[in-house]
């Protein structure tokens, strides 16, 4: 009689389920081997994972504190992960363990540490790593999940080590890996409160008070004006795929990336890994995440990265430049078809045109007349991008003030205006290259503006005529043949 | 000093109107008691409120002190490397000094020539403890120091980086008191790290990243985050470029 109930006990043991590992830990792969990670300096990114394991993967940071360029004249004290402001990019695959070794340079005034979004742990890796100067530290993490994330330095006081340029972001792929597109690259977009206003050259400070205001002076892509601009604009061929891996540092301010004349094909919403949207014109990055875009170079030409908020890319230098490079596609998008005459016989009502805000002190006043059209036509066409002062924006559009460009040759000047004005050009001694529209103006506007210009900002020049348009158009249109007779 | 001595009546007038004597000197002008040979601030009482709160916000009196007017000179080093041959740097003992100590001077006895009268560095919180005890005086605790060089008011100040060195409190501002431009050890300079040093480097006050913001007595004192911040990350045996110290003794 005994032994049935306890071998009827023994059954139900063997029987019941074991009630062992808990469904909520995360599994984790067997790590094999160990390589150093793989890094590469904005914008380019390093190529995709091809191994199909998880491995142990020994990642080297150092911070340095040192002055580097900021914009064109004007110096600012980064703090870096490595050489530059953003840090370099870091590619690694699900499942692998990161060894990282933080070093903060002996010459380095404050102590550092590093938050690893990619991480699961206290602080990301700010406990860890958190080290003084003259010292490093080490700690080891598993990329438990795949997305793209940010990584930066959380030392109180956080928001100054950021604004600093303390960041930089790290892939980290699904095991499957990521679609191949033929050009990938990235851009951190960053902001930095300096004491100065932008563009003010010289030795620049963080500024605390604009900073608690979220009121930066630069609003900038990869650390600096310009850093996608000119030579250092993106590059692609027509007919490419092309993924742009965006972070955002912040840090205050969302970014709205949108990139001029393109529509995002996919768009993998905050670096997560579902390509979760398609037909995208503009996304959002939040302040401390990050987003991936992919398109297709259809059309040739130069393309604007913007953030959307306009002031910023205007303003505080959140511009930079994609250049597509191949055949013209006429039947996508065919450019200026025509242009003629447009006068509908009917007249508008304005509100009158205030004088404009009076200059900078050493730019001598404007010389306007009431009902001035030259002076009409500046303020509302041209002080968006040659301000009202016409100093123009540095590293971005030249300065109408004291050109030497407009005092040289009166006809290139005018070309400008009748056709627009795109690639390099040099003002007073510095190199732009950028592309200023074609406004479409009558022969009798651009004399009246260019007269205007000429007589003001400094420059000393003989006024303008429609008869001096007429001849340049002439000279134009000799020179090429109409739009319509062009092969198309 | 007795002044009942035995004069001639007629010069007892003339007597009366000596000074007083220098104990009662001390007592009506105690800024005197600290030396101007040593080149010492008299640092009246004052306030402390410690920079990260812990249950309710407190202020913890400061007793006055006679506080070195600048940090301790590679001059001054010098002279007690010389009397103290262990603190020599050939022959430190490594637990009391890292490898860096005194990695700018030329040898053992020789600092930078053209840096006698600047603040010697590389220095260990021992090397300074040690240092200043020699003196018949002791590092300054983190709430003398604040109380003496760590003004708030300044550190709102647009570029807090130049104010979080030390900004001296606004009674000491005619004073002597110098700031150089480094950072400097304090008796106790892990105080604000409340769960201390782990093995497993789990050790620092979590709430000392992001968090602190919450636990700041003012958030917006950056100089201050980064004094504390810095002085978290300290071990005694460091001995850094910029970190420094000078010393302390109560006031008599």
């Amino acid at each position: 009689m005994k032994p049935f109930p306890l071998l009827a006990l023994a059954s139900l043991c063997c029987i019941a389920p074991v009630h062992g590992a808990s469904q909520s830990s995360t599994p984790v792969e067997e790590i094999r081997g160990e390589e150093r990670a793989a890094m590469t300096s904005a914008p380019f990114v390093p190529p995709p994972i091809t191994r199909r394991y998880a491995t142990k993967v020994l990642l080297d940071l150092e911070v340095k504190e040192h002055t580097k360029q900021l914009a064109d004249g004007v110096n600012y004290t980064y703090w870096t992960f490595g050489d530059d402001a953003p840090g370099k990019f870091i590619r690694i695959r699900e499942g692998d363990l990161v060894q990282t070794r933080l070093s903060n340079h002996p010459d380095n005034t404050v102590s550092h540490n590093v938050d690893f979004h990619a991480a699961t742990g206290p602080g990301g890796g700010g406990e860890a790593s958190f080290v003084a100067p003259g010292h490093s530290a080490t700690f080891t993490w598993r990329a438990m999940r795949p997305g793209l994330f940010l990584y930066h330095c959380v030392a109180a006081p956080a928001g100054l080590h950021l604004a600093n340029g303390m960041y930089g972001l790290i892939l980290v792929e699904p095991k499957q890996g990521l679609p191949k597109v033929d050009r990938e690259f990235f851009i951190v977009q960053g902001e930095f409160y300096t004491d100065g206003a932008y563009g003010e050259p010289g030795d620049q400070h963080f500024d605390l008070n604009k900073a608690i205001h979220e009121e930066p002076e630069y609003v900038v892509f990869n650390g600096r004006v310009g850093a996608l601009m000119g030579e250092n604009a993106l590059r692609a061929k027509t007919g490419e795929s092309v993924r742009i891996y965006l972070g955002n540092a912040g840090p205050s301010l969302v970014s709205s990336f949108h990139i001029v004349g393109e529509i995002f094909d996919s768009v993998y919403g905050e670096g997560g890994t579902v390509a979760n949207q398609h037909n995208v014109q503009t996304t959002i990055v939040p302040v401390g995440g990050s987003a991936m875009v992919e398109m297709v170079a259809d059309v040739a030409g130069s393309y604007q990265l913007v953030d959307h908020s306009m002031f910023r890319a205007f303003n505080k230098g959140a511009m930079g430049a994609l250049q597509i490079e191949g055949a013209n596609r006429p039947e996508l998008f065919s450019g200026r078809q025509a242009e003629e005459i447009f006068n509908p016989g009917t007249h508008l009502q304005r509100v009158a045109m205030v004088a404009s805000t009076p200059p900078a002190p050493a730019a001598p006043a404007q010389k306007s007349a009431p009902g001035d059209r030259g002076h009409e036509l500046y303020s509302t066409i041209c002080t968006a991008c040659h301000q009202p002062d016409g100093r123009g924006m540095q590293g971005t559009f030249p300065p109408l003030a004291q050109s030497d460009f407009l005092a040289k040759d009166v006809d290139a000047a005018i070309r400008v205006l009748i056709e627009g004005r795109q690639g390099p050009i040099t003002v007073n001694g510095k190199a732009y290259d950028g592309a200023m529209p074609n406004f479409s103006l009558v022969d009798e506007d651009i004399a009246a503006v260019l007269s205007y210009v000429r007589r003001n900002f400094g420059n000393s020049g003989a006024t303008v005529t429609p008869a001096d348009v007429r001849r340049v158009r002439g000279l134009l249109a000799q020179a090429s043949p109409p739009p319509e007779e062009q092969p198309q | 000093m007795n002044r009942h001595v035995a004069v001639p009546g007629l010069l007892l007038g003339a007597f009366a109107s000596l000074p007083l004597s220098r104990a009662e000197n001390a007592a009506t002008t105690p800024a005197a008691a600290c030396s101007t040979e040593r080149h010492e601030v008299f640092v009246p009482a004052g306030r402390y409120e410690p920079f990260y709160k812990r249950a309710e916000r407190r202020v913890m009196p400061v007793a006055p002190m006679c506080l070195a007017a600048a940090p301790v000179t590679n001059a001054q080093y010098l002279e007690f490397v010389r009397g103290h041959p262990q603190w020599r740097r050939s022959r430190v003992t490594r637990v009391f000094a890292e490898e860096t100590y005194l990695a700018n001077w030329r040898d053992d006895l020789t600092p930078p020539p053209e840096s006698l009268s600047e603040p010697v560095t590389f220095v260990s919180w021992f090397a300074a403890d040690d240092y200043c005890e020699s003196q018949g005086a002791r590092l300054p605790k983190v709430s003398e120091w604040e109380r003496a060089a760590g003004r708030q008011a300044a550190a709102r100040a647009s570029t807090p980086f130049a104010m979080a060195m030390g900004s001296p409190a606004a009674d000491l501002e005619r004073t002597p008191l110098q700031l150089k431009g480094i950072w400097e050890w304090t008796e106790d300079f892990n105080s604000a790290v409340v769960s201390g040093r782990a093995s497993g480097a789990q050790g620092t006050d979590p709430s000392l990243f992001c968090g602190d913001g919450f636990r700041a007595v003012d958030a917006s004192d950056y100089a201050a985050f980064l004094r504390y911040s810095f002085r978290s990350s300290l071990h005694a045996d460091f001995t850094l470029k910029n970190l420094g110290f000078r010393c302390t003794r109560e006031a008599p």
